[in-house]
């Protein structure tokens, strides 16, 4: 038996390849993104700023092709974004990205997971408020 | 463990899905395992960390038909709300159990500062 069904996981695959579109994402996942450390490091170095991968890779200690990785997934959900692309002294472009997420908030009450963003826009995405995954798991 | 590891180990999948299952019911490693879906040694692995944490208590010791002891444990995480606002990561969690943390907003960005 599978209570969890593995279904958000598969819809945000399914979301994400084709053109565009807000991607859904499950609570876990939408919290994943800002627990996990590296996409934690990479927010807070875009926060107000703009700052290129190389630079956020030397200075938060990230591996460059991890940096890459998540700044792209960021860029996918839509918490960070590419505003500039500048010409190095030695010809290269260079993406610059700065944070699109203004505040976060994730609950985990009651057996529940809950997460809401906040975004510069002033849009606001929640997720969990009708993820019935967790009542399957309340069983 | 530092707190930055324990708001991790809050959005870890099978922590997740562990700290549900022993919401209300104590449960054995082996019940949650099934139930959850989760493959039996990540379950060990995940319910040990958890108990090391303070996530998770060891709330009765029962004996099998076979004879064999198993432990069931219960979540002690009543609440935990993670925040990242004005560019501040900060974590509160509130157990049932008595404990120094309880309510207390704790800042992880010193911790997650790698420079």
């Amino acid at each position: 038996m599978n209570p969890l069904g593995r279904k958000g996981f598969e819809r945000v695959e399914e979301n994400r390849n084709p053109e565009g579109g807000e991607p859904s994402m499950s609570p876990l996942q939408a919290s994943q993104l800002l627990t996990d450390e590296y996409s934690a490091k990479i927010l807070l170095a875009t926060y107000k700023r703009r700052i290129s991968a190389q630079e956020i890779s030397q200075r938060y200690g990230i591996p460059i092709a991890a940096c890459y990785r998540k700044i792209r997934t960021l860029e996918e959900v839509g918490l960070i974004q590419c505003v500039d692309r500048i010409l190095t002294q030695k010809g290269k472009r260079k993406n610059l990205y700065t944070s699109c997420l203004r505040n976060a908030y994730i609950f985990f009450e009651n057996g529940k997971l809950r997460a809401r963003f906040q975004l510069a826009t002033g849009a606001v995405q929640d997720f969990g408020g009708d993820w019935n995954g967790l009542d399957l798991l309340r069983q | 463990m530092r707190e930055k590891d324990i708001s991790r180990l809050l959005t870890d999948e099978y922590a997740e899905r562990i700290l549900v299952a022993t919401q209300e019911t104590p449960r054995s490693v082996q019940d949650i395992s099934d139930k959850y879906d989760i493959p039996i040694a990540a379950c060990y692995r995940k319910i040990h960390e958890l108990e090391d944490a303070g996530f998770l208590r060891c709330a009765e010791i029962v004996t099998t038909p076979k004879g064999k002891t198993m432990k069931l444990y219960l979540s002690q995480l009543r609440s935990a709300v993670l925040v990242y606002e004005e560019g501040v990561f900060k974590v509160k969690f509130d157990f049932s159990a008595e404990r120094e943390i309880n309510g207390k907003w704790i800042e992880l960005n010193a911790a997650n500062n790698g420079s």
